[in-house]
């Protein structure tokens, strides 16, 4: 249960940040808490107490099927993260021109495309 | 065996070997992107004879069947909006040969892979899939609007990545929650588990993919990224966005929607009160406009409108009319993007008050702009007029209200045509405008466009039977009992 209720937490927060902050460097700050917490809700719905990695060593079905954990979150989240990082990274990339061009990374000042 | 696959490897491996093959002279960028997207359109056009016969190929990849591999389902509808895509940017690519003159490396890089993305998202049978897809032509789109690195561009970029990567998070999340009480990711397969449950998390996965699909396709409460970066990306990627990106996110809500969804009872009603919203303010927005892009912008959400609206009407009727209007916006924007293209590269200005008297300069530019805007417009013997008669028709079978509206929108939308092409290219003759002549490679792309609109608006009934074929694909247990085979 636990983890369902951080990655909630997680976000909210996320959410938050990048609704009500107006930095810029906040807002993707926001960015990368809301996909974590999107990315820990994935991995917990594959979560099994004593799991043991999916790799049958000797053939015992019974203990296999009760206690190997799914593997498919784990290579979606990986995707995610790396999906996520190169978001990021375009992200801060722009912010830097953007603060070059307008010396500011206030959201409420860069508002020149309007109407 | 993948072979439907190729166009995607084809592309991606174009977009990657552009920076290596241009590292002595960076012409040669514009020559590799053209070849592979030459071979993309080859491979895609050999598929065409087994999908008209067989209806659906399903490639699994490297044999593993359908609910554990990855799936790539290729019908009428994928091939003909894969076609259109591959198409589109093929011209672009010619026609931006002589107007991107610097950083030809990147820009035909993230070009390619814009397009790998929004063809993998039409071609994949997988929700996953679809995501990766997504984000691959969302962060290439981001990258090609700040492409000019000045501030419109960089405002307009940020504005599009903070939505664009909120959306396609929700939309993550809405595949969490659905791979959650499933445990499968392949969309057949998912469509088969959720129609006998009961279960809240259906619903609530739904409302979040779709406003992920939504923020893409750039219908109203969600566009205000759309007309931003239409006005602020270089001139020929504009042309992409309204040409394949926007539609792709069409594609999706259609796909999603009809095939995951089993057309949720909410999915028509919110299609339609979204599409009449986006159809009437979008054209009132455009209407306003002084700055020619962006008027161009908020026709295309105007346009989207009308395709939502068809579609939320869920007759067979209606839904045909909307995907043919999809395949016919996207050749009517691209050519009136890319006359705005070469208004720009001309003038160097894209505000409409400031350019006067231009038809004495360019002749075959007013008359692309004009054939354009009077197919928009939706005027007999071109394109627009078939897919806007089969939406009124469709419309009056359901609510005649819907009609009256539409109508009223096809008014206005002759009114900031006729406003756009009066004040640009009629009037006295202003100095701004040089007396540069049109290179051939920007005249091709513009008349191979200005024959298509031709061809398809004189053979209305090739289209309306080519869109029904491709309506038919959307039907749901026959693409489950082929896919899950």
């Amino acid at each position: 249960m636990i983890p369902y209720l951080i990655s909630t937490i997680l976000m909210i927060i996320g959410f938050y940040t990048i609704m009500l902050k107006n930095n810029l460097i906040k807002k993707i700050i926001g960015l990368n808490l809301f996909s974590n917490g999107i990315h820990l809700l994935l991995i917990s719905i594959a979560y099994r107490t004593g799991g043991i990695p999916p790799i049958m060593e000797d053939l015992n079905f019974i203990r296999f099927s009760s206690l190997a954990v799914d593997p498919l979150p784990q290579a979606l989240i990986l995707t995610s993260i790396v999906i996520n990082f190169s978001v990021t990274a375009v992200a801060l990339s722009i912010a830097i021109l953007l603060y070059r061009e307008f010396g500011t990374l206030d959201m409420r000042k860069i508002k020149e495309l309007w109407g | 065996m993948a072979y439907g696959f190729l166009p995607i490897g084809v592309l991606l491996g174009t977009a990657f070997l552009i920076p290596i093959l241009s590292l002595k002279n960076d012409k040669f960028a514009t020559y590799t992107a053209f070849t592979g997207c030459l071979a993309a359109m080859i491979i895609t056009l050999s598929m065409v004879p087994q999908v008209v016969s067989e209806g659906r190929i399903v490639y699994h990849m490297e044999s593993w069947k359908a609910p554990f591999g990855i799936t790539v389902v290729i019908d009428n509808l994928s091939i003909v909006l894969s076609f259109l895509s591959i198409l589109i940017t093929f011209l672009v690519i010619i026609f931006s040969y002589r107007y991107v003159k610097e950083r030809r490396t990147k820009y035909y890089s993230l070009l390619c892979l814009a397009l790998v993305g929004a063809l993998g998202m039409i071609v994949t049978g997988d929700i996953f899939n679809m995501f990766v897809y997504l984000e691959v032509m969302s962060v290439a789109s981001y990258a090609l609007i700040a492409f000019n690195k000045d501030r419109p561009a960089l405002e307009a970029s940020i504005k599009y990545l903070i939505m664009g990567s909120l959306a396609t998070s929700l939309l993550l999340l809405g595949i969490a929650f659905l791979y959650g009480i499933t445990g499968t990711l392949n969309m057949a397969d998912i469509s088969v588990k959720i129609s006998s449950m009961t279960n809240p998390l259906v619903g609530i996965s739904f409302g979040l993919i779709l406003t992920g699909m939504l923020v893409k396709a750039g219908l109203i409460p969600f566009h205000a990224w759309l007309p931003d970066s239409y006005q602020a990306s270089p001139s020929p990627v504009s042309s992409i966005f309204a040409g394949v990106t926007t539609n792709t996110g069409i594609y999706a809500i259609l796909r999603v929607g009809f095939l995951v969804f089993n057309s949720h009872h909410a999915l028509l009603w919110l299609m339609t009160f979204l599409g009449v919203i986006s159809m009437v303010a979008g054209a009132f927005l455009a209407l306003v406009q002084t700055n020619l892009k962006r008027l161009l912008g908020y026709s295309s959400i105007s346009q989207m409108g009308y395709i939502a609206m068809s579609v939320g009407l869920g007759t067979s009727l209606g839904i045909t009319g909307g995907i043919l209007h999809i395949i016919n916006q996207a050749i009517i924007k691209s050519l009136l993007f890319l006359c705005a293209a070469f208004i720009v590269y001309q003038t160097k200005t894209d505000n409409i008050y400031e350019i006067s008297g231009h038809f004495k300069f360019q002749p075959v530019v007013a008359y692309s702009f004009l054939i354009g805007g009077l197919s928009l417009v939706g005027l007999p013997l071109f394109n627009g007029f078939v897919s806007k008669w089969l939406i009124y028709i469709a419309t009056l079978q359901i609510n005649p209200v819907l009609t009256v509206v539409a109508l009223m929108v096809t008014v206005i939308t002759l009114a900031y045509i006729l406003k756009a092409f009066y004040l640009i290219f009629l009037g006295n003759v202003k100095p701004v405008a040089s007396e540069k002549k049109i290179p051939i490679t920007m005249r091709i792309p513009m008349i191979t466009l200005v024959i298509l609109i031709i061809i398809l608006g004189i053979m209305p009934s090739a289209t309306i039977k080519l869109s029904e074929a491709m309506t038919l694909s959307l039907e749901r247990t026959k693409y489950i009992a082929e896919v899950l085979r």
